[in-house]
């Protein structure tokens, strides 16, 4: 019966994957994108992401390619596929000739490969940010201070991506962290939330290596590179707006608990005695390795 | 009493005054505001304390307001401003003065470090991933052209790969073996523009059952490609012709389908440009079928003259190469899948080599040959492979047939007489090997079983000119079995394996003519307890194999008890350096040598004694090996360092005279020692677009010879040492330059009282232009100088150049012209031990060539 359930649920959790991925629901009813803007970027930055997703499978690396927008007043990061799909789908909602096969297939393409599933303003000003994630099956936000790293500067040099680095670590959220910054570029951004540094952060990485972000490319922007976020949410146009560490905990809590929250969205029922009840969720807790491990 | 009070107050006051100043010092800051030339306050700058000697103190931000602050320090002697977009500005510091507002100017900027691109390597734990793009020129073709450009991986001229100096395991096409020990056919055929990613699994243990319990120190190569060329076939049709003396063809079609449950690759191709595709029947070596390997039975006659030539084949070799290659794999499911392997191959060599050799002993016999030869070879070789690997169990049987036919037809001139020799050899192989590996009460048991059938007749026909010709016909037969058992038990923490082997074989020679038989058999008994010790950094594993061997020669029985244990230690000193210590004693018995009593052709002149008696060798072997790789440097390095020395009981004497050549064992002991030291180093700098390849090698041998009565040590050493440089700075052209030089000399000895010191060199330089996107035009120009006696060289020029013009995305018309310089002729000398041999090749001349590819 289990067998069955999951079955069931790896059906229903592929058809709302589909029903999220699919450009052209058959009406042509576009998913209208609301974003919000702060402006555009003076410089870009790309980073590769690989996480684990169970901390004790140390050999499989998930993927994500991302991308940090450099305004004056405000950093942008986020998946970088996300940012394509967006930009298809915004297209052909706003024209019915950009609905091309090829655009099509693009969005397809970009839709797949997308892993990091948050999006991140940093206002520069008031060092605060705006999170927007999306946990696989519900969409939050938060605003919260930029967290203060307590960057030590070591020695050792490197080279990232062909440039010259230097070393430094802090630690964060429950991780001991070591980054490469590039004192040739003097931005003292980088991936995610780290920050702080005399240059530009080009590999930065927790000491057990289940989160490594390093930079492969930079460039100068150019008018399309747009800072954003989404009105609406992530994904579903639901937007749960709550604190910080309510959406950590319940980021937590739905990666390890997906499979019986799903057995309650989808109303699973079962046939039992002759009846139709709703099963037991207790199916087994799969494991979660965020970024923040306390809170 | 007063003065007492003033100095007692004096002091006090002065060490208020100095608490004072130090907390004054400590609590100021350097402050101000950073503003752009308009005045508005930047955010974001970052402000370095610095000493006069740009040692970096502190740093900090600027604000929303543009407002800094840094903490005071005695060795600050300046502050520097920098953002993306602006001037650096610094502000030397001035005492007292704590207030540094400055003011920015806009430049135009240029992030010139960084390009979008893709890391060239990146590591995740134990798999290194080569992203192609950061690799590839636009001058690349195949995938096997991008893996010679990698750091860490080299590429034998056969296609065989080695990773930081050590043999591959396999080459998986999208996780799976489709090729088997054939994956040459995959990288000389694959187009390199359809690969994303060339992963290399470190260490990888391709059985899952043996997964973390069995450490396998050989690594894992897999060819990802890219999305666009997964799940539909792809490939290329090329189709040349052109002239020379002769008519010369080239042409090829590969085609290859990957899906996660069926992948073909179907590949064929023809040629006649002096290109052998011999290469792509052979098996590459892999030491994880260490125990299911056992070399072919030796042929009895040889080629006549067949000197390796240090050319590339394109100027000399007048053949016709076919070959056929079809290889499918199915996957049943993730964990089992079945696979086909097809391969034909026809080669067709005419030669026509002069050689002069000198036999140097007491009485020195000098041999002038002229020899006009036409060779043919085939081989028809099918593989059915069945693998299931699963967690739990393992199970693999390959299943091999071969059929082979050789043929030559030699016409020779030796001292003005004149000799047809014809050859026939035609034989078959057939062989089953069974791999199995299961897990019980956590204890690893494995199994491996050969079992081969081998027959093979070989034909000899001599017609003379001045009296009748004679014939030899043998055959060869030959049944091999052998069967390994193993488990794994705990001692003491560690690991100890306990095998049995259990070899077994069956020889048989027999003279067609006369109907005598050569029957020789043995079997091989061997306990083989090994014990692995994990480290910290590495393994220790240490082998302790007992043999027990009867084998009856010429109707004889031997027995022999053997010994041989070795050591092996293997270690990663850091993420970037590994090594390999490996010491060993080995005792063995002649196992692979053909066995028989008599005496048997070889070819027209040349007749050896057969062994008739047990050989037996005693082996002493000490290895080091150490490998450099760091990704981000892109910095590879290999060094090896070998010992070999070896006592047997028997000599080859050879006795040369003007009319034959006969060799026959003497049964005296006698040693050979080898010392080898091989290094190489790839470097790239990729901001200079600049790749580096540097390799030396050194060998000394010592060995007995025994030739025409005269017996004596020979001792001779060998010197190469090879530079590549290749510069890709520029898009629209590329430089490829390449130097060797060689030295061999022989220490004095009863054969020559001279040292006979050989030097030779060689350079090449190759110039590829891409004067616009559609056009790639190549001119290469090589000479290579080998001395043939002492101060005397000869020396060969080749030029050749190409152009290639890209139609579309899928079609290029090539041409090209080798030999443009019309050389004749390549003459080269070289010391084989005690004797000295000069030859003369015929070269194939200017030739042209126009071709069509097209990709799809």
């Amino acid at each position: 019966m289990r067998l069955a359930i999951l079955t069931f649920l790896v059906f229903v959790a592929n058809v709302s994957n589909a029903q999220l991925h699919s450009v052209d629901g058959g009406m042509s009813a576009y998913r209208k994108i609301k974003t919000i803007d702060y402006g555009t970027a003076h410089t870009v930055a790309y980073y590769k992401v690989w996480f684990l997703k169970d901390s004790t499978l140390t050999n499989k690396y998930s993927e994500a390619q991302t991308i940090l927008h450099i305004g004056d007043c405000h950093l942008c990061y986020g998946d970088y596929y996300q940012q394509v799909a967006d930009s298809l789908e915004m297209a052909m909602g706003q024209n019915r000739k950009n609905v091309t096969a090829e655009n099509s297939h693009l969005w397809e393409q970009a839709a797949h490969m997308m892993a990091f599933n948050t999006k991140l303003v940093t206002d520069l000003g008031n060092q605060t940010i705006r999170a927007q994630l999306y946990t696989g099956l519900k969409d939050y936000e938060y605003t919260a201070a930029q967290p203060v790293l307590d960057w030590q500067l070591l020695t050792g040099d490197s080279l990232v991506n062909n440039v010259a680095c230097k070393r430094a670590t802090c630690h964060y959220a429950g991780r001991t962290y070591i980054a490469w910054y590039a004192e040739s570029i003097p931005l003292p951004y980088g991936p995610y939330i780290f920050q702080g540094l005399p240059g530009l952060i080009m590999d930065i990485r927790d000491t057990h290596n289940n989160w490594i972000f390093t930079n492969n490319g930079v460039r100068k922007a150019v008018s399309t590179d747009v800072l954003y976020q989404y009105k609406r949410g992530f994904v579903s146009g639901d937007v749960t707006v709550t604190t910080r560490e309510k959406v950590l905990s319940a980021l937590r809590n739905e990666t390890e608990n997906r499979n019986n929250l799903l057995l309650e969205i989808a109303g699973v029922q079962v046939l039992k005695d002759g009846k139709w009840v709703k099963p037991e969720s207790d199916n087994p807790r799969t494991p979660s390795n965020l970024i923040e491990l306390e809170w | 009493m007063r003065i007492k009070e003033y100095v007692i107050s004096a002091l006090f006051l002065l060490a208020c005054s100095v608490t004072a100043v130090h907390a004054q010092e400590t609590a100021r800051i350097f402050s101000g505001t950073v503003r752009d030339s308009d005045g508005k306050c930047l955010m974001g700058v970052v402000c370095k304390l610095q000493t006069p000697g740009d040692s970096l103190i502190s740093y900090s931000l600027t604000n929303r307001n543009g407002e800094y602050k840094l903490p005071v320090n005695k060795d600050a002697g300046k502050i520097v401003f920098s953002f993306v977009g602006y001037e650096t500005e610094s502000r030397l510091l001035t005492a007292n003065v704590y207030d540094y507002p400055v003011t920015l100017y806009q430049k135009s900027y240029n992030l010139k470090e960084v390009e979008i691109s893709v890391t060239p390597i990146n590591r995740h734990k134990d798999t290194l991933n080569y992203n192609v793009a950061s690799f590839i020129q636009k001058e690349d073709v195949h995938i096997d052209d991008v893996l010679r450009r990698l750091p860490g991986i080299e590429v034998a001229q056969n296609g065989e790969i080695t990773y930081q100096g050590k043999s591959i395991n396999k080459l998986n096409i999208e996780g799976l073996d489709l090729m088997g020990d054939k994956y040459n056919q995959a990288t000389r055929n694959m187009p390199a523009s359809a690969v994303s990613q060339i992963q290399v699994m470190e260490n990888n243990q391709p059985v899952r059952v043996l997964d973390g319990m069995v450490r396998n120190n050989h690594a894992t190569l897999n060819i990802r490609l890219k999305k666009d060329y997964r799940l539909r076939p792809f490939g290329e049709i090329e189709g040349g012709m052109g002239k020379g003396e002769n008519t010369i063809w080239a042409n090829s079609a590969t085609a290859i389908k990957v899906s996660p449950e069926n992948q073909w690759l179907i590949t064929g191709t023809m040629d006649n440009r002096g290109i052998s595709l011999a290469s792509l029947a052979q098996d590459m070596a892999n030491h994880d079928r260490m125990y299911t390997n056992e070399p072919l039975p030796a042929p009895v006659i040889e080629n006549v003259a067949s000197q390796p030539i240090p050319i590339s084949p394109l100027y000399y070799l007048d053949n016709k190469s076919y070959f056929l290659g079809v290889n499918h794999l199915h996957a049943f499911t993730k964990y089992s899948t079945v696979r086909f392997n097809l391969l034909y191959n026809h080669e067709s060599i005419s030669r026509n080599d002069s050689l002069f050799c000198q036999y140097v002993a007491n009485d020195t016999v000098a041999i002038s040959q002229q020899a006009c030869s036409t060779r043919h070879s085939d081989i028809v070789k099918a593989q059915v492979r069945y693998e299931l690997n699963t967690s739990s169990w393992y199970l693999e049987d390959i299943v091999t047939g071969e059929l082979s036919w050789r043929s030559t037809d030699d016409n020779i001139v030796e001292n003005s007489d004149r000799v047809i020799q014809d050859t026939y050899s035609p034989y078959s192989n057939f062989q089953n090997i069974l791999n199995g590996h299961f897990k019980a009460d956590g204890r690893i048991f494995t199994f491996s079983s050969i079992i081969r059938n081998y027959s093979g007749k070989e034909r000899l026909a001599l017609l003379y000119t001045d009296e009748e010709g004679c014939i030899q016909k043998v055959r060869q037969s030959s049944l091999f079995m052998r069967h390994r058992i193993m488990s794994t038990f705990h001692l003491w923490k560690n690991t100890l394996n306990l095998a049995y082997i259990l070899e077994g074989k069956s020889n048989n020679i027999r003279d067609i003519e006369t109907n005598t038989d050569n029957r020789n058999r043995y079997w091989l008994h061997t306990f083989e307890p090994s014990y692995m010790i994990p480290l910290t950094k590495g393994e220790l594993n240490i082998n302790l194999p007992f043999e027990y061997i009867s084998h009856t020669v010429c109707h004889k029985v031997y027995h022999k008890w053997m010994f041989s244990p070795s050591v092996d230690l293997d270690v990663k000193l850091s993420s970037s350096l590994s090594g390999d210590i490996s010491v060993g004693y080995n005792q063995n018995t002649g196992t692979t040598e053909a066995l028989y009593h008599g005496v048997l052709y070889n070819n027209y002149r040349t007749f050896t004694a057969g062994i008739d008696s047990l050989a037996e060798y005693n082996t002493a072997t000490a290895n080091i090996r150490l490998s450099y790789l760091n990704t981000s440097s892109l910095l590879s390095m290999n060094l090896f360092l070998g010992w070999f020395k070896q006592n047997k009981n028997y000599l080859q004497d050879i006795m040369y005279s003007d009319a034959f050549t006969l060799i026959e064992p003497q049964w005296i002991h006698n040693g050979h020692t080898t010392y080898s030291a091989a290094y190489n180093v790839k470097k790239i700098y990729r901001a200079a677009g600049l790749d580096i390849n540097y390799s030396l090698k050194y060998a000394y041998n010592s060995k007995m010879v025994s030739q025409n009565k005269t017996c004596d040590m020979i001792r001779y050493h060998a010197l190469s040492s090879t530079l590549k440089m290749q510069c890709n700075r520029l898009a629209w052209m590329h430089v490829m330059t390449t130097g060797g030089y060689n030295l061999h000399w022989k220490e004095r000895d009863d054969f020559s009282a001279s040292h006979n010191v050989l030097k030779d060199f060689e350079y090449m330089v190759k110039l590829d232009v891409f004067p616009c996107a559609k056009l790639h035009c190549y001119v290469d120009y090589s000479c290579i100088c080998h001395e043939i006696s002492n101060g005397s060289y000869s020396v060969a020029k080749f030029l050749n150049s190409g152009v290639q013009w890209n139609i579309s995305k899928s079609i290029k018309i090539k041409g090209n012209i080798v030999n443009l310089l019309d050389t004749k002729s390549y003459r080269e000398s070289v010391y084989d031990g005690s004797n000295y041999m000069f030859y003369n090749v015929p070269l194939r001349g200017r030739e042209f060539m126009m071709s069509v590819n097209c990709c799809f």
